[in-house]
């Protein structure tokens, strides 16, 4: 039987189309969009050369919406990895019911972000929230955590890290299974503490997940958008406006849609350059360690 | 020293549990609970008079029952054919070589990579064009970008470990290949596939940002949108809001719980040979 090479073509050819067609072309007229202004006076493209660009550099606003977005991404990346490895260690550790604890931990994953932030708006209420009232029981006064802007970012990637360390936990889980019963058997004969074969053994073998996630969840944490929106809405006074959200606002109540092509187009220079970054240095490091 | 590291890994259990359950009951008990107590300090714990006043009002008195039919049909379709498209080219990058087939799967995985900020510009406008805006059809297109890279991700790491000898032998009994992919191995996969429907599924029916910008109307809009709007609505009710969030959570939920072991074992297989 011969597998033949011209025919494989067909079976992906719609893919292929998908992928052109809402992902390829977007991007490119993205590029062609950044280099032309239009507003919600006239909406027509005019060509402006990279005018576009150079009011970024100048926009207070942009540039607080970058540094948020920095803020955001590394404060929700971090404690994402850091509580999803404690609870897929703890996890892997459990000999009784494993199950039922595990699924009880993924809910947030599973929840449907709008209703995390409908949830978490509810909890946060300054007068009736929960967390106030605890709060409270400890000599607290009422705390705005949504409306005051040295709080409002914290408290909403405390939501964010919320619903994605049990992704962390699970994908974590899922590797250390995968580990041979025997090497820890022999660290143990050899003597090995608690720390040292976490460091010399589990670390380790969770190294190459751990870097993927990283740059899956910093990837997913420049894309966000629901929880911001949803919570906050960028406010107060745009101390928690991350770039997406600025975005969505130029774009479609704006009407600046050069602006805003501008903006995503920064946004995924950005993206990419550290995506390489990360890429070369997590590879080159591994290749050393060897 | 085992004893303290054994206490310890309990009293994180137990952190672990709370911090992800208790918004989640907190959630329930609000959307249960009369008004007058929901606005009570110190808060009402136990349940005392369940009410289902909020999920009445929410289904009766407003458009939701409108948006979660939106929501199925866009969810549904976009399922249906996000799993057609991903079979035939998971299939497609499994067993047939061609020129370019690396460059093609670089390019899916990237497109997973995407910033989506920088699709939403280009595909609102694309959509304005082509009159797609505000219409099933335009979200569920939008729709296929987010599910097809990585379901035909998932679905090709599968077909890749059933052996060919199962298609040639219905091939040599006289099927196409077409016909053998049909019979024979979508169904030994149907597990995989499954799975990765119920993702694609997950993913459309909580999809928020194009959902928002691409709709308008109450004959598309979809139940996330629904619910924010409650959410900014003047005199805010928050007992119906906590009502409609458990019920767009219920369908997810219940379909995760159910589904559990496959839907994990799929999912982190595939990535971890991504």
């Amino acid at each position: 039987m011969k597998w033949g090479y011209e025919k494989g073509i067909i079976y992906i050819l719609p893919v292929l189309l998908i992928i052109a067609f809402i992902v390829l072309f977007p991007l490119v007229y993205n590029i062609y969009l950044s280099f032309h202004q239009s507003s919600i006076y006239s909406p027509d493209l005019n060509f402006v050369g990279l005018n576009n660009y150079i009011k970024l550099f100048n926009d207070q606003s942009f540039i607080a919406g970058f540094k948020n977005t920095i803020v955001w991404t590394i404060g929700s990346v971090f404690f994402q990895i850091l509580l999803g490895l404690i609870a897929a260690l703890l996890l892997w550790r459990i000999n009784y019911g494993k199950r039922v604890i595990q699924t009880i931990i993924m809910l947030p994953w599973i929840v449907p972000g709008i209703a995390a932030a409908a949830s978490w708006r509810w909890l946060y209420h300054p007068d009736f929230g929960l967390i106030n009232y605890i709060f409270s029981l400890f000599g607290f006064k009422s705390i705005l955590w949504l409306g005051d802007p040295d709080l409002a970012l914290a408290a909403v990637i405390v939501v964010n890290v919320w619903k994605m360390y049990p992704f962390v936990a699970l994908m974590i889980l899922a590797r250390l299974q995968a580990i041979p019963k025997s090497v820890y058997e022999a660290a143990h004969i050899d003597g090995g503490n608690f720390w040292q074969i976490f460091f010399h053994i589990t670390l380790p073998m969770i190294r190459s997940i751990l870097s993927v996630l990283t740059l899956l969840l910093s990837i997913w944490a420049f894309n966000s958008f629901t929880f911001i929106y949803a919570m906050t809405g960028g406010g107060p006074a745009r101390s928690s406006e991350i770039i997406g959200l600025k975005i969505y606002r130029d774009a479609l109540k704006n009407m600046m849609f050069g602006q805003a092509a501008s903006e995503a187009l920064v946004l995924f220079a950005m993206m990419l350059i550290f995506s390489i970054v990360y890429l070369y240095y997590t590879y080159n490091w591994r290749e050393e360690s060897r | 020293m085992k004893k303290i590291i054994g206490f310890a890994s309990f009293i994180l259990i137990l952190f672990f549990i709370f911090f992800s359950i208790l918004p989640i009951l907190w959630m329930i008990s609000s959307s249960l609970k009369p008004a007058g107590e929901i606005y009570s300090m110190p808060p009402q714990f136990g349940l005392t008079a369940l009410t289902f006043e909020h999920y009445k009002y929410v289904l009766f008195d407003t458009h939701m029952l409108r948006y979660f039919w939106n929501s199925i049909i866009v969810a549904g379709l976009t399922t249906l054919f996000s799993l057609g498209i991903a079979v035939l080219g998971g299939y497609g990058f499994a067993r047939f070589k061609f020129k370019g087939k690396s460059i093609f799967s670089v390019a899916i995985l990237f497109s997973q990579m995407l910033p989506l900020a920088v699709l939403l510009v280009p595909l609102y406008m694309l959509l304005s064009r082509m009159n797609l805006l505000d219409t099933y059809p335009g979200l569920i297109l939008t729709y296929l970008m987010f599910t097809i890279p990585l379901t035909t991700w998932l679905i090709r790491g599968f077909l890749a470990s059933i052996p060919r000898e199962l298609e040639e032998v219905a091939m040599v009994d006289g099927c196409t290949r077409f016909q053998a992919l049909l019979r024979v191995v979508i169904p030994v996969s149907t597990p995989a596939i499954f799975a990765t429907g119920i993702y694609s599924f997950i993913v459309a029916w909580q999809e928020f940002l194009f959902a928002l910008s691409f709709t308008n109307s109450k004959s598309v809009r979809t139940v996330p949108i629904g619910i924010a709007n409650f959410i900014g609505q003047y005199g805010v009710n928050w007992g119906a809001i906590m009502a409609a969030s458990v019920m767009v959570s219920l369908p997810v939920v219940f379909l995760f719980i159910i589904f559990f072991k496959q839907f994990i074992s799929t999912f982190t297989e595939g990535m971890m040979k991504g």
